[in-house]
């Protein structure tokens, strides 16, 4: 096992997730006030736009957090340690 | 937080938590984590019918950081994946027409349940076995050129010899020649499962592939994960349209599980392959120890 490196990364890893944390709220916050009444009345309405939405939704905000956390932990990470193509 | 789609009043906290280990377990052993996160949503008093469709829908987000990440570590091949999706998209909807037949014919929760634990506990029993027995066997020096080795290997030499064309090979797994139809067996029944049981069904199809066709670890685990993505996804919008998600749950859980997700994908590269198995081995009997429970005390499993 590489331990300094992991334990760096770990260390950049808690960092990152105190910075997650709080970009993630703000954006939970923002996604239950404004989306919360469209996405019910979709479910009560329109229930194959809502499976549609739904998967949409759920795809984009998995690629969207992957880049937020992938640029955070570029921004937050020493220089040395930035490297993608590790392979075991 | 009261979440209007499903009526249920569930704390943002406590689902974001639930994401991120969730998230880890399956950033680190490429499965969805379906059967720790169903119970627990169960738990927290949302209802049957939006447990089973939000978790789906939680583990398609959840999979693609994960994928994602596994895929800049060179840990997904590609081709495999492409293929294992004629037998995946098939398989799920096997499984969830067998549960449509087995609505009428017998008792859903008994037979599922029973069927779930003999196949978490099978699965755990052998990976036990296979990881002590090959951390105890002393590599070849290819083996430990790899890092990866297993005490199995010959059963996936044999498929791998399998005489059934059409026939492809996949450099990124290092196998040379293996039949379209063994690697179509692997993903329908893996597929079959997860319409089955519900979840990605990772928890077989990530050991079929390293133990029957021959992938190495690290790379059945980013590749299995692109599976999970497949047939969650199908599974997720089924259930959409039958109203059983709650994406804003769905969502919260996800904001947990994607960060999650890449420290169980960092991970991995620190720890070899059959470590990774052997570390893998609690995981289904905590599944077997949750659902059997769920039967004793007359809960239905999720």
């Amino acid at each position: 096992m590489k331990r300094p490196e992991l334990k760096t990364e770990l260390r950049v890893f808690a960092a990152e997730v105190v910075v997650y944390g709080v970009f993630v709220s703000g954006y939970l916050w923002a996604l239950h006030r404004y989306l919360g009444g469209w996405l019910d009345h979709l479910f009560t309405d329109r229930r194959l736009a809502y499976a549609v939405v739904a998967l949409v939704l759920v795809i984009a905000q998995g690629i969207l957090l992957e880049q937020l956390t992938h640029v955070l932990a570029q921004w937050i990470m020493p220089k040395r340690f930035r490297r993608e193509d590790r392979h075991p | 937080m009261n979440f209007p789609i499903s009526q249920a009043h569930l704390a943002p906290s406590v689902l974001v938590a639930l994401g991120f280990v969730v998230g880890a377990l399956g950033g680190f052993f490429g499965v969805g984590g379906s059967f720790i996160a169903g119970p627990a949503l169960f738990g927290l008093g949302l209802p049957m019918n939006f447990v089973v469709g939000t978790d789906l829908a939680h583990i398609v987000g959840k999979s693609i950081v994960a994928a994602r990440k596994h895929h800049f570590l060179g840990n997904l091949d590609r081709k495999l994946a492409v293929l294992m999706v004629v037998g995946t998209v098939p398989g799920v909807e096997a499984g969830a027409r067998t549960v449509e037949a087995l609505k009428r014919a017998a008792d859903i929760d008994l037979v599922i349940g029973v069927a779930f634990i003999v196949i978490l506990v099978a699965v755990s029993g052998f990976m036990a076995w296979e990881g002590w027995a090959t951390l105890r066997h002393r590599p070849t020096r290819a083996e430990k050129k790899n890092g990866d080795h297993s005490a199995f290997s010959f059963v996936a030499k044999r498929v791998q010899r399998l005489r059934l064309p059409p026939y492809v090979s996949l450099p990124v797994s290092g196998i040379p020649r293996v039949s379209v139809w063994a690697i179509f067996g692997v993903s329908l029944a893996g597929g079959y499962l997860s319409g089955l049981l519900g979840g990605g069904a990772g928890y077989i199809r990530m050991p079929s592939m390293i133990y029957l066709l021959g992938v190495p670890t690290h790379i059945a685990v980013g590749t299995d994960l692109f599976e999970v993505i497949i047939s969650a996804g199908v599974g997720t919008f089924t259930h959409a349209l039958k109203g059983n998600v709650d994406i804003l749950i769905a969502l919260v859980m996800h904001a947990g599980a994607a960060i999650g997700a890449q420290l169980g994908a960092y991970l991995t590269q620190y720890i070899s392959g059959p470590r990774i198995r052997l570390a893998f081995v609690p995981l289904p009997l905590v599944g077997a120890a949750i659902v059997a429970h769920a039967l004793l005390t007359g809960q239905h499993a999720p």
